[in-house]
């Protein structure tokens, strides 16, 4: 046998997680397809950018999770899962690696929306490196790094679709207050308190602590077994 | 000829010893480990495809150790847990791609290649491209079986192979663990004595984390020896000697019942001692 592993197909990855995979799909589809359709024709283009960060990106970012948790259901969840925790594979490259290939696609998604909704209702407006891409993308990252290292601790994805869930509309409901920056929904539902500078390198710093932590406790297979 | 070494492993958890200095000795072929439910065959089964640390004593084959090694074991390892209930949203045949890769299978054409090959050797070939979350219990294990031999690894462990399977299911399964058996070492944990009767040449007795060796399965059922008794009885007498001795088994003929007694003495003078099976030796062995 060879001993070189390397990750599996990301086509694999989709097909396996079934239905839960076009779930945000759909959503943010629906969100950019309301936003298209409730503001065509606004005039309000000084507020526009607001609008479309808020109706698109309130359910965009958070939904990345759903992708994330059904990445790590056969490794952590399911009967028989001792027979993957056995197999040769690497932990990096079955688990991190996964993860942030996963959240690049989503981005990758969320921008080509984004940007089309950009271009649709504001036309000439000029994305800005902070405010427009790097705030959305450690935002989806913050919530990809959560849901991995929920769901090694949990290993219960119902348990940590309901955690999330909650978390979000917490967030959501007090706009952030208690969270000392630890905001991710500063790009779309911003906290006037907050600088975004700020939040943006919080969201870094949790989103790659939040990493390190899971891809530790995703190489410790006596853990996973539990 | 390599023989998989067990030496004086031990495992607990929590005040609760699963495994209690297990030593073990086994070369290739089939090799049955039987114990009642809770003995630690489970425990034992983990503590060897590495998912388990044990707390003592170690294990080698060749020039792998458990301890030093789990990577290199991993790569000569097949493992097939009681359930295998994984990638329920893909076909058989991509499950096998996909466990391929994390073996390490990187070359395309010869994963495929063996994957159609491990398919039809345990008969899913028709049923290859079909969800595996609409499969049947049988054929979720062959799945399995075929997972555990990908990368044709040196040693296979199967643990509680056939539980819940019906009759024909495991027939066809013992039938794939015999045809793979050669040239590897095949580790199976049951409960179930048929399995170990039907497929095991040699086979280790465990309960409460205690293992014993048997080289043949015929010196565990000399553990019987003497304690076997065939006797004759009508058949109302049948019904009043079964809550009396312990009856093992009975055959009911035209006008009368013969039972299998197992006793330390005979039970009666019409008794005759027999020789006594494997289920007989383990329930004896078990007894003690």
């Amino acid at each position: 046998m060879e001993s070189k592993v390397k990750m599996p197909s990301l086509r694999l990855d989709i097909r396996n997680m079934g239905g839960l995979f076009y779930l945000p799909f759909i959503m943010m589809l629906i969100s950019a397809a309301y936003v298209t359709i409730h503001y065509s024709g606004y005039n309000d283009n000084q507020n526009m950018l607001k609008y479309i960060r808020h109706d698109f990106g309130v359910l965009s970012i958070p939904l990345v999770s759903i992708w994330i948790i059904g990445l790590f259901q056969d490794f952590v969840e399911t009967k028989g899962k001792e027979a993957i925790l056995a197999l040769p594979y690497s932990s990096t490259h079955s688990g991190i690696m996964r993860v942030l290939r996963m959240s690049l696609l989503y981005v990758v998604i969320f921008f080509i929306l984004f940007v089309f909704l950009v271009i649709r209702l504001l036309p000439g407006h000029q994305l800005i490196l902070l405010s427009d891409i790097c705030l959305p993308v450690l935002s989806v990252l913050y919530f990809a790094a959560l849901s991995f290292l929920l769901m090694m601790i949990v290993k219960n994805s119902i348990v940590c679709y309901i955690i999330i869930g909650v978390y979000s509309i917490f967030l959501y409901m007090t706009r952030g207050a208690f969270t000392f920056g630890l905001y991710p929904f500063q790009w779309c539902f911003p906290q006037p308190n907050f600088d975004e500078l700020r939040c943006t390198v919080i969201l870094l710093i949790a989103s790659v602590i939040g990493l390190y932590i899971s891809q530790k406790i995703f190489q410790n297979k006596e853990f996973l077994l539990k | 000829m390599d023989r998989l070494v067990i030496d004086h492993v031990s495992k607990h958890f929590g005040k609760t010893a699963a495994l209690q200095s297990v030593s073990l000795q086994i070369g290739h072929g089939l090799f049955g480990l039987l114990g009642p439910n809770g003995a630690g065959k489970t425990t034992f089964m983990r503590v060897l495809a590495t998912l388990l640390a044990p707390d003592s004593g170690s294990m080698r084959y060749k020039d792998i150790q458990w301890g030093k090694q789990p990577e290199r074991v991993r790569n000569i390892l097949g493992y097939l847990p009681q359930n295998f209930n994984v990638f329920k949203n893909i076909s058989g045949y991509e499950c096998l791609d996909y466990i391929g890769v994390l073996k390490g299978l990187r070359d395309k054409k010869q994963r495929r290649a063996q994957i159609e090959t491990l398919l039809e050797r345990v008969n899913l070939t028709a049923e290859a491209h079909k969800k595996t979350g609409h499969y049947s219990g049988g054929m979720k294990r062959r799945l399995g079986i075929a997972q555990a031999l990908l990368g044709n690894p040196e040693i296979i462990i199967v643990d509680e192979p056939t539980a819940g399977l019906d009759p024909e299911e495991r027939i066809r399964f013992r039938n794939v663990l015999r045809e793979v058996a050669a040239g590897r070492i095949i580790v199976l944990s049951t409960h179930i004595v048929e399995d170990i009767e039907a497929t095991c040449s040699s086979v280790a007795v465990i309960k409460k984390g205690i293992a014993t060796q048997f080289d043949s399965l015929s010196k565990l059922a000399q553990e019987a020896a003497g304690h076997v008794w065939l006797w004759k009885v009508r058949p109302e007498q049948a019904v009043d000697l079964q809550s009396k001795v312990n009856v093992i088994s009975s055959t009911t003929t035209e006008d009368h019942v013969e039972l299998r007694v197992l006793a330390k003495e005979s039970p009666s003078r019409e008794a005759i001692p027999v020789s006594p099976t494997l289920e007989e030796g383990y329930l004896i062995w078990n007894q003690r």
